[in-house]
Parts: structure tokens; C-alpha cells; sequence
């Protein structure tokens, strides 16, 4: 499909997706890191008028995922809810009851929260998760044996060229035993990375997943 | 008591002082006690406090009939805290004088806790304060009660506030005092500017009964003004660049020597920072006679500085415009210009800070910092002969601060919306709103969207049974309290000793880009970065002998149309007459080298220079209109140039021109073959460019504080309101892509459009374009004329190409930060 880049990791094949999710070849699996739901709602809770409309995002962007690569499992690593329960919550259940894929959490930071009132037979809840060469979890493992598959640090990069030119993309960053996933949800900051610390840089682009590095 | 009494007392009283009232004050005093309100135009030092102060109290004297003043009787506000102390002075020793027992108070950010909750209960019958702190007032419970008794408002220092968003507080305020107060009277005092006329009428309001009782009193002094440029002999080794200007600094001692006191001002901070330095080093016996001042610098150290410069303690003050308002410094002799004032309002109040005595004449002396402003010396000289001054632009519709003002209301007494709208419809920054705009507001503060969601759990204003705004969370009205005003401060952190004491703030981004044990000249003193902990930088005394100067990302300011005029005129008549002054005998040298690399234009060319450097292809083009005008300017040729090929820019501008990088080749001719200078579709493409340009993200910023979407309380709040920080760059991003039609995203594109890119001076300038003969120079390397312009780093991108192209293009040329 188009936009998509395909590299492989530890001799498996994986597909990086524009919108930033990644999916395992061999292993059929979706892994998609910080989505935030819940940030726009707990935000209009307290009077800070976020459009609603950027709630709805987030799910079209999700079933994009699920509709282009059909995979039998989907890992979500990790702050997955923004806030204490609210309305998005709901919206996050009738999603999930639409989901023939398992789909499996791996708990993060921001997920202090109360999980009992999602659909267990739906969802399954996790601290960590090792599958094929690789361990997911939420913030990065320094120590892992696997490699390590994470979310977390929303990272972006500043690239620079000629004619004094800067521009600004989220990414996928891949260190010696480690690949750090760009934040899925709409309305979430990023935090810049230092590129000579990363061995590789992919830039998902609105359109297009670039090799950067 | 009668009117005729209390003048009787009024004038007894300065020939007591052995003082007469000038024609200007006596306008004033009978102006007000027949009920008047207007406008006086005076400057400082001129008795403008009493002009308006007398009055006030002649006028309780007449009503109070021997029995104490109760209440809330007037509001003074001034946009700097510095000066309330000094009016309050001066209001209490006439009063004192008079016999009357009238209390003033001060109510600012500064006044503590409990004497705000002093005044709440107990109200000083005058009350000193800032724009911020009034709406402040606005927001607590029973404010029509407490000021139904106002006689008087008095906006001190009114041309400071009119071109900005607090002018439109102002104005808010006083659509509705005049509704809560019945015999109110509402009067400016503002130095001399373009457009007196509309000042008054802007603070006044449209309310018919109140603009036919209005009246604008001038003073008519007028100060003698000596500017001087200082020029070294050695005109060659003049620099083409440079903003510092230290070059200079045998001849300024040399001024410092000679007078009692001197002020020098700097256009910025670091350059106020730069300059104390190197006059301490070049200069050690100053140690203990010169002091700095500026914006950043701890408050008490400010105040402790201008009693000294009263004192006559001090030989030598470095400052910014943080010296250009207020308080009045006798002994202050001479003063010195550092750069380009880019104004000639400004200038001549800089002038005037010297030489207070009437009759006396101001000395003002111009450190040019490079050749092109040596230009500019003259042009001030002739602006201030002919009296040019600028105008100040109010702000209209800002949505932002209206926002704020509703929910202000809402938070104290609540509101009916039908009458604050009839209100707001009758001030100057609102007088053209319409229903949808004003709707679209109240959805905004009460639903957070326009939609008719089923189910939703926005929360801010509430709208009660019988119609009735308010505001019931307690949360939710401590949150905007934190937040009212209009100034928004960048992310600053405060710079203190590891061992306590406060020096100080810096912007957040020049510490960012620091590492502890990294030395840096702030306050005066070389210090080192030790650590960052809760937006505190922890800082100890440093040896380093490479220190770094901190730096400032606001404050550069554009030269005013009214200079840019004269300046082409200047440069007109420095062709014809090159030996004329002083100032254009030294440019010679600079000039000849212009002329050898380039070219230069006479009034009716426009000069355009193309060179290929190992950054890219350069264009230049002279226009001579300000740097705002520029930035309008070129952002809109590359955007035209961008339509003809798939291209991308790096954009930079200062008052004198603008430079067009890219990396791809342009070919200049092109310019004038497809008009790409003309002001056909201006306000179509104009917009289109901005939007590429992304000038409206960083107005938005503000817009977003202001209007109460992002929420920036203290960091060290509780953690609730931690997670409610998010940037105003997240909430433009979201709006560009989901609700392009939100007022407030709009509003930043008409602000860049008429604040930031002046619409009508652009306009004015393509008029003028249009009329000129374009000359192309193909150059081999920068001219003089390019220097500044291409070594400015701060730029502006503009592009047509995807960012996905961009990037791929970018990561083969791809060069290691």
C-alpha cells in the first residue's frame, strides 16, 4: 500500500503505517502506542474548549489501522486513557465491541486508572508482553534480552538543510534493542529527540513513512 | 460650596506653592466640575497629575458638604506599577493640603493578600491601579455596588495602552462602569501622538450623551530638542552590521563626563546587559556610579535605581523602555540613543527625560550602530522639526479579550447578555460586531463548541433558569482570576543564587539551550548555570571569561511609516546633497562600496539584488517601509514566486529591506515579468501566504491565554492542574484541521493582517511600488545594503511543496546540526 515503509527488525518483517501504528508480519499483530483518549473530554470537563470533533479522529484513525492490515491481534502500549473515567471512555467500549482482533493493553503510566468497566472478554490487561523476538511495554526497557518495543516519549525530530530550512515530523526511533513508536492520538505533544543518539529515524509523514536515518 | 469656591481654593494653593496653574490645568479643572469628560494631552513633567487630580477632589469638596468622603469616589489607572507611588504622593499632599481626609490606595500585582482584602471590605476613596487589576475588581462579587459611586476615571499614560489588547480592557471597562455609575466622568491623559482625536473618542465610547460632553484639552508647550550623532573620525571603520554599537564607547564616556547624569537606552536588553558591562570594564572608576534597567530585573532593584537617579547618586544608567514612562529625574542632563529608536514618538519622550525644567533644552545624543543608520539620525532630526509623529492603532474585535471580559462577569455578579451587549456594541474595539460573532461567543463560554451536542461535559459558564450567565465552580473561577490580563508572558524562569535571593527572569528558551556549569552576563554579573529545578535556573557567581549575553526574543520593534517616509526622503536628498551633514559625509565610503557591488536607488526605483552563497540563492529587496511592512512584503513575493514553481523559502526583513532564500534558483526577472509586486488578489494571497508562513500560530499563542483555552497557572500548582497544560501550538493544530471556522483561529489571521503586516501601510507601500522602476543587480557577493539582512538569523519559512517532498529533497543536502 501506498505510504507505507516496510524494514525488518531481527529478521522480522514489519510494515510502519503514516498514521503510527506498526504491524508484525509473521506474527499478524497491530501495536499502537499512546492514543490519549480521554484528554479532550477531561479537558472540556474543566472548561478548556477543545473541539469535540478531534475525539472522532482518533477512532476513524484506529479503524484505518484495522481495515488496512486485518491483524489478529492488537497490542496498545500503554496510556491509553488520559484521564479518570469519562464520556470517551464509552465510545472506547462500543469500539472494542466492534473488534474481531484481540486486543490486548499493556498498562502505562498515565492507566492509573479503573479498568473493571471495560469489557473484560474484550480486552486484555497486561503489565508486559513478550512475543516472538521482541518484549512491549509502555516506557522504555533499558534491560531487555528481547528487543524492546515501546511508546511512551512521543518522539519527533527537527531536521534541518539547506537554504536555512527546519522542519518538525514525528517518527519511529530505532536504537541498538529498541524501537520507540510516534504517539497515535490526536490531541498529544511530542517530545524532540537528539538525532545522532538514534541509529534510525523513520518520519511518518501525513502521507508517506520516510527513511530519515 | 460652589465652583467658583473651590477654584478660589484651588489657586490659592499654588500661589501658596508660588506656583500658577497653566492655561492647560485651568481648562481641565473647568472642564471637569461642569461634567465634562475628554481627553488631555500633556507630557510628563508638565503637571498633568494635578490637572486632572485637583478637580477630582475640588469636586468632592463641593459635595461633601464638611462630611467625610465614603467609598470608592475614583479609579486612577496607569499601565506601569512603577509609577503608582509617585501619584499617590502627589494625590495626598493636595488633598493634605486642602484639609480634606480623602484615603488612596494602591491595588496592583504587587499589593499583598491581605491589604486586597483590606480594600474589599473597606475601599480607599481613590484607588491607583493597573487594566489587569481593574477587571480583577470586575471578577469579585458586589462590584456594582462598590463602584456605583465612582465620580471619576482617569486613564493615565492612555497613547501606551491604546495599541494594545489592555486598551481594549480599558474600553470594556468602561462601557460598563458607565452603566454602574451614574455620574461618572471618564478622562485620559496621553502624550502626543498621530491620532488624538480617535484616542479620546476609543476611551470615550459611541454613547451620544457621553461624546457631546467630551472635550480634548492640549497643553501647549513644546520642548526644544538638540539631537547630536556621535560619529567617530574614522567614518571607514564604520561596520555594515551590528545592533551593539560598542564601537562608540570612547565617545559616549566622553558625553558621561561631561554631564551630571546621563540615561543611555538600548533597543533590547541583552544590548542593555552588553553595554553596563563594557562600560564597567572599559571604565572601572564608574564602579558604584552606574546602574542598570530594565524590564527583567528584580523589582526592588528598579525602584532602589530610580531614587538613586533622583538622589543624584548615579553618574550612568543602561536602560530600555522601561525608563521611557513615569516618574520625572531633574537631575538627569543628557541622554544617549544606542541604535535606532525606529520612532519618532519614542524619540522624542527619550529626549524628553532630560532637561525637565520648562524652558530648557533637551540634549539627546545618537550612537549610530551601523552605516545604514546614520541615515536614520537625520531623519529624526528633520521628523522632529516638522513635528511627525506616529499614530497608535487600537485593536478592534478582539474576540479573545472579550471572551475573557464575559466570563470576568460571570465569575462576580454574573450577567444578563442582553444588556452587557448593548454596552459592548458602543465601544470602538466592538462597534462592528455582529449577532452571529457575539452568539458564537456566548456558545464558546458556555458549550466550548458551537454544535448542539446531546451529551457533553464542558463545563465554564452556566446559564440559569432565568437567564442569567454565571459561573459556579469554584475551580473553574480560580483558575480564571489566575489568568485575567492581557500580557502574556513568555515561558520565563526566575534566575536565583543557590544560596537564595532573586535576581531576576529569563526566557525559557535561552536557558534550554544551556548546560550546568555554562556561564552567562545577567543583571550585570557574570554568572554560572548550577541547576534548573521548578522554573527557578540556580546560579552562582562565575570567573568565566567567555560568558554568553543573555538575549530576549521580544521587543524588536519596526520603524514607524512616519520615519520610514522621511528616512527615503533622507536618502533622496543624500544623493543631491552628500555633504550636507555630518551624518552623510560619514556614509560616503559606505555608499561608494554599495555603489561599486550594486546600485543605489533614487526615489523612484526599487532596487532588487540576486547572489548565489553556499546557504542558497539570495533575492534582496530595498522597499525602506519597517520591518512589519517587510515581513508582509516578502511573504507575500515568495508566496507569488512559490505559485510559479514547486519551491520553498527562508524569509528575513529588518526596517530597511528583505531577503528571499532558497536553495532552489530564482531567476529575479521574473519579478517584474509576471507583476508578482502588484496589489491584484493582495487580500487573497496576502492570506494564503501568512497561512504557509505560519505568522498566525505565533499570534495565536496570546489569543489562546487570553480567551481562557489554554490554561497556564503556576507549574508548581496540584497535580490536577498539571494535566490541563497543553500548548497553544497543539490547540492551533486542531482547529486548522477540524474548525477552521473558530473565531478566535480567525482572529489570529486578521491580527497578523493589520497588527503585525500593518494592511494599510502595505497597501500604501505597493501603491508606491507600482510607480517605481524595478533595477535588477546580479551580484558576485553581499552588497553593504544585503549585510544585516542576510546574517539575521531569526526567519520566516514560506513553501509549496509537500513536506513529504520537502523532507526527501532536505535529506539530500542533508547537513549535520
Amino acid at each position: 500500500m501506498h505510504g507505507i515503509l516496510e524494514i525488518s527488525i531481527r529478521g522480522e518483517k514489519m510494515e510502519l503505517h503514516p498514521l503510527g501504528g506498526l504491524y508484525l508480519k509473521n506474527l499478524d499483530a497491530l501495536l499502537i502506542a499512546d492514543l490519549h483518549i480521554g484528554k479532550i473530554e477531561h479537558f472540556r470537563k474543566e472548561g478548556l474548549a477543545v473541539p469535540k470533533v478531534a475525539q472522532q479522529e482518533n477512532f476513524k484513525n484506529l479503524n484505518t489501522l484495522v481495515e488496512t492490515f486485518a491483524p489478529k491481534t492488537i497490542y496498545l502500549l500503554g496510556d491509553l486513557f488520559h484521564s479518570s473515567k469519562n464520556q470517551e471512555w464509552e465510545s472506547f467500549s462500543n469500539w472494542l465491541d466492534q473488534q474481531s482482533a484481540l486486543v490486548e493493553l499493556i498498562v502505562g503510566n498515565h492507566d492509573t486508572h479503573d479498568f473493571k468497566s471495560l469489557p473484560h472478554d474484550k480486552i486484555e490487561i497486561t503489565h508486559e508482553k513478550e512475543i516472538g523476538e521482541f518484549s512491549l511495554s509502555h516506557e522504555p526497557k533499558e534491560d531487555s534480552k528481547k528487543f524492546n518495543i515501546c511508546g511512551h516519549v512521543h518522539p519527533a525530530v527537527i531536521i534541518r538543510g539547506k537554504g536555512n530550512f527546519v522542519a518538525k515530523s514525528t517518527c519511529f526511533a530505532q536504537f541498538d534493542n529498541q524501537l520507540i513508536l510516534p504517539a497515535f492520538g490526536v490531541f498529544t505533544g511530542t517530545h524532540k529527540l537528539d538525532i545522532r543518539s538514534c541509529n534510525h529515524i523513520y518520519l511518518n509523514t501525513p502521507n508517506e513513512v520516510i527513511k530519515f536515518k | 460650596m460652589n465652583t467658583k469656591d473651590v477654584t478660589n481654593i484651588a489657586n490659592e494653593w499654588f500661589t501658596k506653592k508660588g506656583w500658577k496653574p497653566a492655561p492647560f490645568q485651568r481648562s481641565c479643572w473647568k472642564a471637569y466640575l461642569s461634567g465634562k469628560h475628554g481627553l488631555l494631552n500633556a507630557p510628563t513633567g508638565s503637571g498633568k497629575t494635578l490637572a486632572l487630580w485637583a478637580p477630582i477632589v475640588m469636586q468632592l469638596l463641593k459635595e461633601s458638604k464638611g462630611k467625610p468622603i465614603k467609598g470608592l469616589r475614583a479609579v486612577w489607572i496607569t499601565p506601569l506599577k512603577s509609577l503608582s507611588n509617585e501619584i499617590k504622593i502627589a494625590a495626598e499632599n493636595f488633598a493634605r493640603d486642602l484639609d480634606m481626609e480623602i484615603s488612596v490606595g494602591i491595588r496592583n500585582g504587587d499589593t499583598t493578600t491581605s491589604e486586597r482584602a483590606k480594600q474589599l471590605r473597606n475601599f480607599p476613596n481613590l484607588l491607583i491601579t493597573t487594566p489587569e487589576s481593574l477587571h480583577l475588581l470586575l471578577a469579585s462579587k458586589n462590584y456594582q455596588k462598590k463602584m456605583g459611586d465612582l465620580n471619576a476615571f482617569v486613564v493615565d499614560e492612555w497613547h501606551e495602552l491604546l495599541g494594545t489588547k489592555r486598551g481594549v480592557q480599558i474600553e470594556l471597562a468602561v462601557s460598563r462602569l458607565l452603566s454602574v455609575s451614574e455620574k461618572i466622568r471618564i478622562w485620559g491623559i496621553s502624550a502626543t501622538i498621530g491620532n488624538l482625536d480617535q484616542a479620546m473618542n476609543v476611551l470615550l465610547g459611541n454613547r451620544e450623551h457621553v461624546r457631546k460632553k467630551s472635550i480634548l484639552i492640549k497643553s501647549t508647550k513644546k520642548k526644544k530638542i538638540k539631537i547630536q550623532s556621535l560619529v567617530p573620525e574614522e567614518v571607514d571603520a564604520f561596520p555594515w552590521r551590528g545592533h551593539i554599537g560598542l564601537h562608540q564607547i570612547k565617545l559616549v564616556a566622553e558625553v558621561i563626563q561631561k554631564s551630571k547624569t546621563t540615561l543611555i537606552f538600548t533597543n533590547t536588553r541583552g544590548q542593555c546587559e552588553t553595554w553596563f558591562r563594557s562600560l564597567l570594564d572599559a571604565y572601572p572608576e564608574l564602579a558604584g556610579l552606574i546602574g542598570m534597567h530594565h524590564g527583567s530585573i528584580d523589582k526592588g532593584q528598579r525602584i532602589w535605581l530610580e531614587e538613586a537617579i533622583r538622589d543624584e547618586m548615579l553618574k550612568v544608567v543602561v536602560c530600555t523602555s522601561s525608563l521611557d514612562l513615569g516618574v520625572d529625574f531633574a537631575p538627569v542632563e543628557s541622554i544617549v540613543q544606542i541604535g535606532s529608536p525606529k520612532g519618532v514618538a519614542r524619540f522624542l519622550q527619550r529626549a524628553g527625560r532630560s532637561g525637565h525644567s520648562p524652558g530648557k533644552t533637551s540634549k539627546i545624543y545618537f550612537v549610530p550602530t551601523y552605516s545604514l543608520e546614520l541615515l536614520e539620525a537625520q531623519a529624526l532630526r528633520t521628523a522632529s522639526n516638522s513635528n511627525t509623529v506616529e499614530d497608535r492603532l487600537p485593536y478592534t474585535l478582539s474576540f479573545d479579550v472579550l471572551a475573557q471580559y464575559l466570563i470576568t462577569l460571570a465569575v462576580s455578579d454574573g450577567f444578563y447578555p442582553d444588556d452587557i451587549l448593548e454596552e459592548v456594541l458602543q465601544t470602538h474595539a466592538f462597534q462592528y460586531m455582529d449577532l452571529q460573532e457575539w452568539t458564537w461567543l456566548l456558545n464558546y463560554i458556555t458549550k466550548g463548541s458551537q454544535s448542539q451536542e446531546s451529551y457533553d461535559e464542558f463545563k465554564k459558564v452556566e446559564v440559569l433558569e432565568d437567564g442569567l450567565y454565571k459561573v459556579n465552580s469554584r475551580r473553574v473561577a480560580m483558575r480564571h482570576r489566575m489568568q485575567i490580563g492581557t500580557i502574556v508572558g513568555g515561558g520565563e524562569l526566575k534566575v536565583k543564587f543557590v544560596s537564595g535571593g532573586y535576581l531576576g527572569t529569563v526566557e525559557e528558551w535561552f536557558i534550554s539551550k544551556m548546560n550546568p556549569g555554562d556561564s552567562f552576563i545577567f543583571s550585570g554579573r557574570t554568572l554560572e548555570l548550577v541547576r534548573i529545578r521548578d522554573m527557578v535556573a540556580q546560579v552562582k557567581l562565575s570567573k568565566s571569561k567567555k560568558p554568553k549575553t543573555v538575549s530576549w526574543m521580544g521587543g524588536r520593534m519596526t520603524l514607524s511609516a512616519q520615519l520610514g517616509d522621511t528616512l527615503r526622503k533622507e536618502m533622496e536628498n543624500l544623493r543631491l546633497n552628500p555633504d550636507s551633514s555630518a551624518e552623510f559625509r560619514a556614509l560616503q565610503p559606505f555608499l561608494s562600496r554599495q555603489l561599486e557591488y550594486s546600485a543605489v536607488p533614487n526615489a523612484n526605483q526599487l532596487l532588487v539584488e540576486a547572489f548565489e552563497s553556499k546557504e542558497g540563492f539570495h533575492i534582496m529587496v530595498y522597499p525602506f517601509e519597517g520591518r512589519n511592512v517587510h515581513e508582509g512584503l516578502c511573504s507575500l513575493l515568495a508566496y507569488r514566486m512559490s505559485l510559479l514553481q514547486p519551491i520553498s523559502f527562508s524569509l528575513a526583513f529588518n526596517d530597511y529591506g528583505f531577503e528571499i532564500l532558497s536553495d532552489q534558483f530564482f531567476d529575479p526577472n521574473l519579478i517584474a515579468e509576471h507583476s508578482l509586486l502588484s496589489s491584484n488578489e493582495i487580500e487573497n494571497d496576502l492570506v494564503e501566504s501568512i497561512n504557509a508562513a505560519e505568522t498566525a500560530r505565533r499570534t495565536f499563542r496570546d489569543i489562546a491565554v487570553i480567551s481562557g483555552l489554554v490554561f497556564t497557572g503556576p507549574p508548581d500548582k496540584r497535580k490536577r492542574d498539571r494535566h490541563l497544560q497543553s500548548s497553544s501550538q497543539l490547540h492551533f493544530s486542531v482547529f486548522e484541521d477540524y474548525e477552521p471556522s473558530n473565531l478566535l483561529y480567525q482572529q489570529a489571521y486578521s491580527e497578523v493582517y493589520e497588527h503585525q503586516f500593518e494592511q494599510e501601510r502595505l497597501m500604501n507601500a505597493l501603491n508606491r511600488i507600482a510607480g517605481q522602476e524595478l533595477i535588477i543587480r546580479n551580484t558576485v557577493k553581499p552588497t553593504p545594503f544585503s549585510f544585516p539582512i542576510i546574517t539575521d538569523r531569526l526567519r520566516a519559512k514560506i513553501s509549496s511543496e509537500k513536506l513529504e517532498d520537502r523532507i526527501k529533497r532536505m535529506i539530500k543536502s542533508y547537513t549535520r546540526d
